[in-house]
């Protein structure tokens, strides 16, 4: 990445201090890392970019892990002098742009989890917050093996208030042992840092993860960068079918989920399922991506007669109720 | 002799010469950026102050590195106009480190002290320091102070660039008050040249400056020979009219400002060279009927761009 010089017009429009993305890197952290290297309190540089596009409130609280359409990078990009497109690869829009086929994804068929997500030593070495800890049941660093922290312990010292009222107290004290949640911006606090107690993120506990737990969060990786490199709206539905070819093998309509739940599996169409829920599901069931690389795609045919074809999909969004046919739209479209 | 109808439109070079009063005038900023002096430094109006300060500026190495590393060793900012808050200087210094967004001024302050040590600002140049007020100096004495101070511990330069009248410095008389902001200031001065007044240019400088136009205006006149009226040229440009002062110098803006009118009106005459009518009737223009009232009734051709020479 070139250096912007005194002689170069952007100097006026680069903020003070440029960071730029890095290889993995989820875009709340090039915000906190632009506001530590600015000197700045966390969440200026978010503020400021929402203060510009005049965002409203909900869009403001929307995730960035899948920033909403009316968050346009552009402004960021020229505050620091890198591509709107670097930008973008720090989300995963468009990754779930083109597994969705749709320019704007929604956030639920992300279902990313709550709260944000790091790993201390990542944090301590390069100020890192990657975007894959945002994907749902990732619980661990694949590089340092620790588990992902988002809660710090400070509140436990505390004596939480007395209320007087014994139900309260009990839930005073239940949320005083949970630990503080972790907020990505904390106006008038240090970036990377616990809002309640100052804590730097890099100096929360590190704490080994499982290998069982590790050897899991393989399979998933797995399955997300398949999905995330080789994905389209066809690799989803092939997915579906495996599952549900799966489930009629094994003559069951439940499996045990990730949290060691028994659950029912149902999906809608791929267009409406839940990324996180599939690779949920595709890993409880032990599955692997090879098993959908090694398919051909099945080739639609239509009779000479009619303008209907039979679609070799179970479930097709086209397809009439109670028909094996189903229109040409999907040819037409 | 060129045929008109295929000639361009004469074009003014604007390029930077490194000229005498540049080497004098530069040459003290950077005694002051490398022993992190402070200095006020005058000079005549139109001598060529802001552009050596730009060009000096732009030499610096001053760049912001996508790492996170921002170096900005020279700082150069304009004073505030018509405003005595400080908060005006203070912005100003931070439009010098780009774009930073709105905070409290309070807040802003303590921001701008970490600013400049983390961007390792050596120098601070404030151009048409004259217009500086005692807010803005006590600002300035507070903000290098905080820098000289722990955790940062940088000393800095100061150099308060004015213009002048005369043999006249400001501030000179303001420093030498009894007030303890000006002691504290006066201490803080460079020994040997707290005060420095850089003159414009002898007849012999003005004769390199004319040879440096003959190579830039090359393209234009062939056969274009200025220095051979250096001695009309500098008479006309040490006039009372252009020299108020009588300091029996020229100012880089007087003497570019005759040549490019004189070259302009030998342009329009199609000739490759300037002569003696030629120069006399600018000099006529910009001496005896500089403050003449002019009727405009007529719409003025545009001028093309000036040309951008690449160093």
């Amino acid at each position: 990445m070139d250096a912007v010089h005194i002689a170069d017009p952007a100097w006026e429009t680069t903020f003070p201090h440029r960071v730029a993305p890095r290889p993995e890197e989820w875009l709340a952290g090039i915000f906190l890392r632009c506001d530590e290297v600015n000197g700045w309190d966390s969440g200026t540089t978010m503020k400021t970019l929402v203060r510009t596009l005049h965002l409203d409130k909900t869009a403001r609280s929307m995730s960035l892990v899948l920033p909403p359409a009316s968050m346009d990078l552009r402004p960021l990009a020229g505050w620091l002098a890198v591509s709107e497109q670097s930008l973008l690869a720090t989300t995963y829009h468009a990754e779930l742009s083109r597994l969705y086929e749709t320019p704007h994804p929604h956030a639920q068929l992300f279902s990313a989890g709550m709260g944000s997500p790091f790993c201390p030593a990542c944090v301590a070495e390069e100020r890192m917050l990657r975007r894959s800890f945002l994907l749902p049941h990732v619980r661990c660093c694949p590089r340092h093996h620790l588990r992902l922290q988002g809660v710090c312990v400070c509140s436990k010292s505390l004596s939480p208030p007395k209320t007087g009222f014994s139900v309260l107290d009990t839930l005073a004290k239940v949320s005083y042992e949970a630990g503080v949640i972790q907020r990505l911006f904390s106006p008038g606090k240090r970036p990377f840092t616990c809002h309640a107690c100052g804590l730097d993120w890099a100096r929360f506990p590190r704490v080994e993860a499982d290998p069982k737990l590790l050897v899991r969060e393989q399979a998933i990786l797995a399955w997300y960068d398949f999905f995330f490199s080789k994905g389209t709206l066809h690799a989803l539905n092939q997915a579906l079918q495996i599952v549900r070819r799966t489930l009629e093998q094994r003559q069951s309509k439940s499996i045990k989920l990730l949290n060691g739940r028994l659950s029912r599996v149902t999906f809608s169409t791929a267009e409406k399922t839940s990324l996180g829920r599939l690779v949920e599901v595709l890993v409880s069931l032990q599955l692997s991506p090879d098993m959908i690389e090694a398919e051909e795609p099945a080739v639609v045919w239509r009779s000479m007669n009619r303008q209907v074809f039979y679609c070799p999909m179970p479930a097709c969004p086209h397809m009439r109720p109670n028909s094996i046919a189903c229109e040409a739209r999907r040819n037409e479209q | 002799m060129t045929n008109p109808s295929h000639r361009s439109p004469f074009a003014t070079q604007k390029v930077f010469l490194e000229t005498a009063f540049e080497q004098r005038f530069q040459g003290i900023l950077r005694h002051a950026w490398h022993n992190r002096s402070w200095h006020v430094i005058a000079a005549l109006p139109g001598s060529g102050k802001s552009l050596g300060i730009l060009d000096l500026v732009l030499r610096s190495g001053a760049r912001k590195e996508a790492t996170g590393t921002t170096l900005l060793p020279v700082m150069a900012i304009r004073s505030p106009k018509n405003t005595t808050r400080e908060q005006a200087l203070g912005v100003a210094l931070c439009a010098a480190f780009g774009n930073v967004p709105s905070m409290d001024w309070q807040v802003r302050r303590t921001w701008l002290v970490k600013a400049m040590a983390s961007a390792q600002v050596e120098c601070i140049i404030i151009d048409d320091a004259q217009d500086l007020t005692l807010p803005h100096l006590a600002f300035l004495k507070e903000l290098t102070d905080n820098l000289a101070a722990l955790p940062y511990q940088r000393r800095v330069s100061l150099c308060l660039v004015a213009a002048t009248i005369g043999d006249l410095v400001p501030f000179k008389e303001t420093f030498a008050g009894p007030e303890m902001l000006w002691r504290q200031f006066r201490r803080r001065m460079d020994a040997e040249r707290p005060y420095c007044v850089i003159l414009g240019h002898t007849e012999e400088e003005i004769r390199h400056i004319l040879t440096t136009f003959e190579g830039i205006y090359r393209d234009q006149f062939p056969d274009l020979r200025l220095r051979r009226w250096i001695k009309p040229i500098f008479t006309w440009l040490t006039h009372p009219t252009l020299d108020p002062d009588a300091t029996g110098r020229v100012t880089m803006d007087a003497l570019t400002r005759f040549v490019t009118a004189a070259l302009r009106r030998a342009y329009d005459q199609e000739a490759t060279d300037v002569n003696e009518t030629i120069l006399e009737a600018t000099a006529e223009l910009m001496i005896l009927r500089r403050d003449e009232v002019v009727a405009i009734d007529e719409v003025l051709e545009e001028e093309p761009a000036p040309a951008q020479e690449e160093e």
